[in-house]
């Protein structure tokens, strides 16, 4: 794969970009410019360089292996799931969590993780929350 | 009042308990970013401002804290660079050139010292550059309207990368998109909805600390994933070498000033340059020192003198880059985009009105950098055998903690699950267009600046009443436009030269 393919996916946003900013409504209050215009710049440009890179196409790009994408999806996923669980379940069990499965699916072995994840997530509550007294989530139970 | 009237009111700010504690940590933890191959100033950075905001430290403390961090790394890069040949952060990759040689001959005590006696005079030099330039640079930008930074702020884009600028293309097409996501919300000027597709969520636009930690740290980790060989042991042959000798001679210690003050000189001025930046500073000064002292061979074998350049070189070109930074409002550099979007998340508009409104934070910011200073020579001479330690901790463990303080960090500014998810987003766009060769730095620096450039643009054009060639009108603006095109012409002239002997470098270097 080269980046022409990454110039067919950004022709098509940029075309997109400049259709959705042409759907603007405007306001009564208004300047010379309006707020249409700075937007259609930037679509023009990135329009422009989206072709260029079609016409032109310089790296081959070298996706990871199957498994390896696989991990990386994984792992996106405990991202995904670490922010939508956050305010439900509270800072130190969501922490626990990802940061035990992080480090696992980064070569560490499994007792290890378990136990630098614990470690982890109560020496942050107790850095940022007890010493620094910044907010985390706070979740059902409270910490 | 003169430089050292201001610079004595600087020190009162500097020397309080709360912001000597904040250097300290600062240096300390810019010295272990610096350290960590894989982690660099700009990721320290950006993994630290939404904490400090969170935090509700001000804008001198943030600054003092966050420039020191800055600093800090630029002295760490070079210890994973003198002993493992890997370069800690991208510009340590010359001093793995004369470092590692040294190392191998048994003298990386040695080659410690004297690099961190070089970062010393490359700092310090360029901090007391700073301090008479940038004055003196407000002056000229006071002169400047809206006009004018329009044209500045098209300047920083077109000569992002300098001449070592893989592709124009490209860059314009990162840039770009770091400006489109800066059109997102509610439009400044009229206050319309726009591209916000009817989300609430969209309203605010996109905070530019949510794209700034998602592409530096989140991507980091992907790539961490992709690169991690299976069941690796991580090699350790780091365990033997040994630190002795920390201490050379006084004769070699006068040995490499010459060097050092010539790449001092050499990487203010890359730094001041837009688009330069650190790494080119250090490239320029170890091959013009090269061409200077090379008579009898020695280097790439371990000369000092090779080890002394590139480091002076880097660290003065980090104090350079601060200049167009804090007196024009415009970053030159990744890491500088990083400190300059910690300053408008504090509403304080970097640029001439910084000096007249906050002197406290500029003034206060130099007297801490020449107090951090001292810190970090300390740090890395008599102490520079436990940050080696550093280099033992695994990045299985280490990148776990980055992601976790991201998460915590943007968590912090807003409270909301969507802004996470927006991280993690950005995280993976970083990642993909790291896989097709894009720069993420004019993505970082387009939607910090975005909202600037179109504001300024808008503010001139509604002064002209819709007229164009206003942007042309006056003979700075023509200064600067004309600057812009030089930036986009020379890459195309001496670009494939100087990428060359850098790549040739890079390759020796693997």
């Amino acid at each position: 794969m080269t980046d022409r393919s990454l110039g067919i996916v950004f022709l098509c946003i940029s075309v997109l970009y400049i259709y959705f900013a042409s759907q603007t409504e405007l306001s009564f209050i208004s300047d010379p410019f309006g707020p249409k215009k700075f937007p259609y710049l930037i679509g023009i440009i990135l329009l422009i360089t989206s072709i260029f890179m079609i016409l032109k196409p310089q790296v081959q790009v070298i996706w990871p292996n199957s498994k390896k994408t696989m991990e990386i999806i994984l792992m996106i996923f405990i991202f995904i799931l670490y922010a939508q669980l956050l305010p439900t379940l509270g800072f130190i069990i969501c922490t626990f969590f990802a940061s035990t499965l992080i480090t696992w699916r980064l070569g560490t072995p499994f007792t290890k993780s378990i136990i630098f994840g614990l470690s982890l997530s109560l020496s942050m509550y107790l850095l940022f929350s007890v010493v620094l007294g910044l907010s985390l989530a706070r979740g059902l139970f409270g910490f | 009042m003169n430089t050292f009237e201001l610079l004595l009111g600087g020190m009162k700010v500097a020397f309080t308990y709360e912001h000597i504690l904040l250097a300290l940590v600062g240096c300390l933890l810019g010295s272990i970013f610096g350290a960590l191959p894989g982690l660099g100033p700009a990721n320290g950075v950006a993994i630290l401002i939404p904490i400090s905001f969170s935090l509700g430290l001000d804008a001198a403390s943030s600054m003092i804290l966050l420039a020191s961090v800055y600093y800090g790394a630029m002295y760490g890069g070079r210890i994973s660079s003198i002993l493992i040949n890997i370069p800690g952060d991208e510009p340590a990759l010359m001093t793995t050139l004369d470092g590692y040689p040294m190392t191998k001959q048994g003298r990386a005590g040695e080659a410690l010292t004297l690099t961190a006696i070089a970062s010393f005079i490359g700092a310090v030099i360029s901090t007391i550059g700073l301090m008479f330039l940038a004055p003196q640079l407000v002056k000229i930008a006071l002169l400047f309207g809206p006009a004018e930074y329009f044209a500045l702020f098209v300047m920083a884009f077109a000569t992002l990368g300098g001449v070592s600028s893989n592709n124009k293309a490209k860059t314009a097409f990162a840039a770009c998109l770091g400006l489109a996501v800066s059109t997102i919300g509610i439009d400044g000027q009229t206050g319309v909805p726009r591209l916000s597709f009817g989300n609430v969520h969209f309203y605010d636009g996109i905070d530019f600390l949510v794209v700034i930690v998602g592409m530096f740290a989140l991507s980091e980790v992907l790539i961490f994933i992709e690169e991690k060989k299976d069941n690796s042991n991580e090699s350790n042959d780091f365990n033997k070498i040994k630190i002795d000798k920390i201490y050379p001679s006084f004769k070699t210690i006068i040995n490499i000033i010459p060097a050092s003050l010539r790449g001092s000189a050499l990487g203010f001025f890359a730094g001041i340059l837009p688009g330069a930046g650190a790494s080119l500073g250090s490239f320029i000064s170890y091959t013009f020192e090269k061409k200077l002292s090379n008579k009898n061979d020695t280097f790439g074998k371990g000369d000092i003198r090779g080890v002394a350049a590139p480091e002076a070189g880097n660290n003065a070109a980090a104090g350079g880059a601060m200049v167009p930074m804090l007196s024009l409002g415009v970053p030159g550099s990744g890491t500088t985009a990083v400190l300059l979007a910690m300053l408008m998340t504090l509403n304080i508009t970097p640029g001439p009105l910084l000096f007249q409104n906050n002197p406290d934070v500029v003034w206060g910011l130099i007297a801490a950098l020449f107090f951090g200073n001292f810190v970090l020579l300390f740090l890395n001479v008599p102490l520079v055998k436990y940050f080696t330690y550093v280099l033992l901790l695994p990045s299985r463990y280490l990148m776990p903690i980055v992601v976790m303080i991201s998460f915590v960090g943007i968590y912090g500014i807003s409270g909301s699950s969507f802004d996470l998810l927006l991280m993690i987003f950005f995280g993976v766009l970083g990642w993909i267009l790291r896989k097709f060769d894009i720069p993420l730095v004019p993505v970082i620096m387009g939607s910090i600046l975005g909202s600037l450039m179109e504001t300024n643009l808008r503010r001139a054009l509604t002064i002209s009443d819709g007229d164009l060639t206003y942007l042309f009108s006056s003979w700075t603006s023509i200064v600067i436009w004309s600057i812009t095109l030089l930036g986009l012409i020379l890459p195309l002239i001496y670009g494939d030269r100087v990428k060359k002997s850098i790549n040739k470098y890079k390759k020796t270097n693997k």
